[in-house]
């Protein structure tokens, strides 16, 4: 049955337009910079990463000639202050990894505290953080995580396999104290993880995942001390971070000191990080970061950024690898969308290199559809070709011809509005109304902001490392951004079923055929039209040294300890 | 012709009580008719800024734990932090704390279980910085306003008035952050002379590095002299029509007694009112200008506070924000009647 069903599924994609995806993306040249993995990433093996060939490269993307991979390296010069401008969460900010609400919460929680893995510069592999490894068992239902040694918690205490324990029970099990629980619940029995010794946890699952440790290279799973609750960090963070914390003033500044006793011997080189999060305009920023009052400005507008390649008055940083996808959302199980033809449509009028020019400055890649770029099973084969007579016979054949679409839409992320503009031009041209409308960007993406009701409004996906985490986010019935509401549509629980048996493969090559299928669903029947991946694009100070870009989040999941200021 | 009924003129024996007292003190009634009429508009005010709040989607509660909220975890947050209670009940809740200067606690800082949650604790620091800088402005644009405005109401029509009136127009039409960014291309990406932001550390105070608010007080005075320079001149130039500086004229006083003494004193009642206008520009038009030059006064605590949907702080901003604005035309009101002689009479 498997392989009559990936026959066909090959059938319908062929039909959808499949063509040979090399011809479409561009590697570029400077690729090859990128490859740095901590030291240990060998141990991973059986992480599901490290032994991946050749799909990497499949987040590439065709960053603007002038954009630099890694700033200028030398020999590090130790001292002063790396100061963070962002833009202002308010009240709302705060200091508890597992609760972050935006950028300047990424910022403190990627310096404070570690992660147990880190997404790879290309994605996968994963590196090791606080776990050098995680070794499953024959079937992949107890995972065995083996700690580093030596690491030593800001007041001094040593880390060990008990603080990993009280985050997998107490903290990563509850919705309140980590947004990503829901990535966790129902697979993970909590009440049976434990330490096998001193640097060795056991994580039994409910179900086999083989990728499992790709989970935990996510930024709300950050590791907080034994026993600390949102509650106590809230008064004093300790974790094993690059940096102490000295103080916080929520929507105003924040400051750490250089921790001297970090596992990466001998860095960081700066003694201090300020995040200046008082701003509420991007301008003012770059305006900032120009006069030398802050010296590094992560994911400029895209245009400014774009501007500053020629410019030169600052560092511009993109990764070579788009990781972060957007595209709109298309409810499967009902409404206007339920109908796959409409669905089609959709991802065949639109131009994605339209919407990389227009929104976002010529910075990222046109994607199809699929979701995870960079991880190990993505299928980069699937391609789909612009064809807008062909949507608009679709649109006829399900009876919507002239029809108007609500597209509700946010500024949420660089590109979004306009993207979404770009797609309401593009499908007049295929016999249908979209029409925008822009909603406030603070609720948007909850309940009371239509998002899990609508039928039709944008998503935007952060780099994940493997597909398994991919699809937890947003295709299994548990999932905490359902927005396409994948297993409720009719043939649901097959799909559903499909995705468990994938991520439950062990054997790769087994696990690489249900992948596929999986992808092929969502290529074919699947409610996300994703249309781009971006790279995060950062501004640095002239002067600042040493720091990288990569897959993951900015300036390389916020590797400050990198960077030196010259 | 218009019949007044004889009932409806009131005779001293038939004259309320309070009426007999204002006549007695009339400036004191005034004030306390004015002052009465400012609290109203305020209480007005404090509920349509609730109203408007609460009409906004979505809630602390759902901004803070964003897509990844379970309906429970929602519920049992808004029950802790009572806005799951009724508009009404939460309004005189916070209204009850307000009139003994208790603005209430932080509903994000509260989600968070941050140390520090009560809003008159976290409004000092944005207000002074906003004082600072408003007061800096107020003490040049008065002069300005009263100096250009005059000079070219003086030598309306001729070459001084031009050079006034011109750019006066220029910069009262256009909006503030158009004059920001144009004084930071000027004084910063061109001449590298002013910082084009005004950084302040938490509880560092704004004198500590004056450079900085050099170009957020050039834009809110270009602004607002911009238009009370056009309006003084328009006074000004009134005045020196009236018959009585002609007769002045005429009778060989000297034109700089004529200016100073008749001329000047007349055409400032009408400035007053002008220049409380301009204050109470000040009052809006810092929320822009703070966020050109990222000056963390009140503007940039209420635009975060919208942004996080914190009902009590965007409340406590709010109204001080419009307390200050009620107040400035209360005070501009007074002081229009201690200038002219004939609006105190008429009190009578």
């Amino acid at each position: 049955m498997e392989h009559e069903g990936e026959s066909f599924q090959a059938s319908d994609a062929a039909d959808a337009g499949v063509t040979s995806e090399m011809t479409r993306r561009r590697l570029l040249a400077g690729a090859a910079q990128v490859g740095v993995t901590l030291t240990g990433a060998g141990l991973l093996a059986a992480c599901g990463g490290s032994s991946s060939g050749g799909s990497t490269s499949s987040a590439s993307n065709n960053t603007p000639a002038g954009a630099l991979t890694a700033l200028p390296g030398g020999t590090p010069k130790r001292g002063g202050t790396f100061t963070v401008g962002v833009i202002s969460g308010g009240q709302s900010e705060n200091i508890f990894p597992g609760t972050p609400v935006g950028t300047p919460d990424y910022v403190r929680d990627y310096n404070l505290y570690n992660l147990l893995f880190y997404p790879g510069e290309k994605i996968s592999p994963i590196v090791p953080g606080l776990a050098l490894s995680a070794e499953p068992n024959a079937d992949a239902t107890l995972w065995t995580f083996k700690l580093r040694d030596g690491v030593t918690w800001h007041d001094g205490k040593p880390f060990t396999a008990d603080d990993v324990v009280w985050n997998f029970k107490s903290l990563w099990s509850n919705p309140a104290a980590n947004f990503a629980s829901g990535f966790l619940a129902g697979l993970v029995s909590f009440r049976d993880v434990r330490k096998r010794d001193r640097l060795t946890v056991e994580v039994p699952l409910a179900m086999p995942v083989a990728e499992f440790p790709t989970i935990f290279a996510y930024y709300d799973f950050g590791v907080v001390q034994n026993g600390a609750t949102p509650k106590s960090v809230a008064k004093h963070p300790i974790g094993t971070g690059p940096f102490r914390y000295v103080s916080f003033t929520p929507g105003s500044h924040s400051v750490f000191e250089r921790n001297p006793d970090y596992w990466e011997s001998g860095k960081p080189y700066v003694d201090r990080l300020v995040v200046d999060s008082s701003f509420t305009d991007n301008t003012s920023i770059f305006n900032a970061l120009l006069s030398g009052s802050i010296n590094l400005f992560p994911t400029p507008p895209l245009v400014t950024a774009r501007q500053q390649l020629n410019a030169k008055q600052v560092q511009i940083l993109a990764s070579p690898f788009a990781a972060e996808s957007y595209m709109f959302a298309m409810r499967v199980d009902s409404g206007q969308f339920a109908d796959n033809r409409i669905r089609e449509a959709f991802k065949t009028l639109v131009d994605r290199q339209a919407l990389i020019d227009g929104a976002w400055a010529g910075f990222g890649s046109p994607a199809y559809d699929l979701l995870a770029p960079g991880t190990e099973y993505y299928a980069s084969d699937l391609v789909r070709k612009r064809d807008v007579e062909k949507a608009r016979h679709l649109f006829k054949s399900a009876g919507v011809l002239g029809q108007t679409f609500q597209l509700p839409t946010t500024d949420f992320l660089p590109g979004m509005v306009e993207s979404s503009t770009l797609l309401a031009e593009q499908a007049t041209a295929a016999g249908i109304k979209v029409v925008v409308t822009t909603k406030n960007a603070a609720t948007y993406f909850t309940p009371a902001g239509g998002f899990t009701v609508r039928d039709f409004g944008y998503e935007v996906d952060q780099p994940v490392c493997s597909l398994t985490s991919a699809y937890l986010s947003e295709y299994t019935l548990s999932c905490p951004y359902p927005d396409t509401h994948w297993g409720k549509q009719s043939g649901g629980a097959a799909a559903e079923k499909l995705i468990s048996q994938a991520m439950g493969a062990t054997d790769k090559s087994k696990a690489a055929s249900l992948w596929r299928e999986c992808q092929l669903q969502q290529f074919n029947q699947g409610g996300y039209l994703v249309w781009g991946n971006l790279p995060y694009v950062d501004a640095a100070a002239s002067n600042v040294r040493g720091l990288r870009a990569g897959a993951g989040f900015s300036y390389n999941n916020w590797r400050l300890l990198d960077g030196w200021i010259d | 012709m218009v019949v007044v009924p004889d009932a409806v003129v009131p005779t001293p024996e038939a004259e309320p009580r309070r009426f007999r007292a204002a006549r007695k003190h009339p400036i004191a009634g005034f004030v306390a008719r004015r002052v009465a009429t400012g609290i109203v508009t305020l209480f007005v005010v404090s509920i349509l800024i609730f109203l408007a709040t609460n009409i906004l989607p979505g809630n602390a509660v759902t901004v803070i734990l964003g897509r990844s909220a379970t309906p429970a975890v929602v519920h049992r947050l808004e029950r802790q932090l009572n806005i799951d209670k009724s508009v009404p009940a939460r309004y005189f809740s916070w209204l009850g704390g307000a009139v003994h200067g208790d603005f209430g606690k932080s509903v994000v800082a509260e989600v968070e279980s941050k140390p520090n949650t009560a809003v008159s604790s976290t409004l000092g620091d944005p207000l002074r910085n906003s004082f600072v800088l408003a007061a800096l402005t107020t003490a040049l644009l008065i002069p300005l306003t009263l100096l250009l405005g005059a000079v070219a109401g003086i030598k309306a029509g001729r070459a001084a008035d031009h050079v006034i009136s011109f750019p006066a127009l220029v910069m009262g039409g256009l909006p503030e952050f158009v004059t920001g960014t144009i004084l930071i291309y000027v004084f910063f990406n061109k001449l590298g002379l002013l910082p084009p932001v005004a950084l302040l550390s938490p509880g560092e105070s704004p004198f500590s590095n004056l450079k900085a608010l050099v170009l957020p007080v050039l834009t809110l005075l270009a602004v607002a002299a911009g238009a009370g320079v056009r309006q003084v001149r328009a006074g000004m130039a009134e005045t020196l029509q009236q018959d009585y500086i002609h007769f002045a004229r005429l009778n060989g006083v000297r034109e700089r007694r004529v200016i100073w003494r008749y001329a000047l004193r007349n055409a400032l009642a009408p400035s007053v009112q002008i220049i409380a206008q301009n204050l109470q520009y000040l009052v809006g038009g810092i929320i822009i200008v703070e966020s050109v030059f990222a000056y963390p006064g009140i503007g940039t605590y209420l635009v975060n506070a919208v942004t996080s949907r914190d009902v009590i702080e965007v409340q406590a901003a709010a109204v001080i924000l419009a307390a200050l604005y009620i107040a400035i035309n209360l005070l501009a009101d007074l002081i229009v009647v201690f200038l002219v002689p004939k609006l105190r009479t008429g009190m009578r």
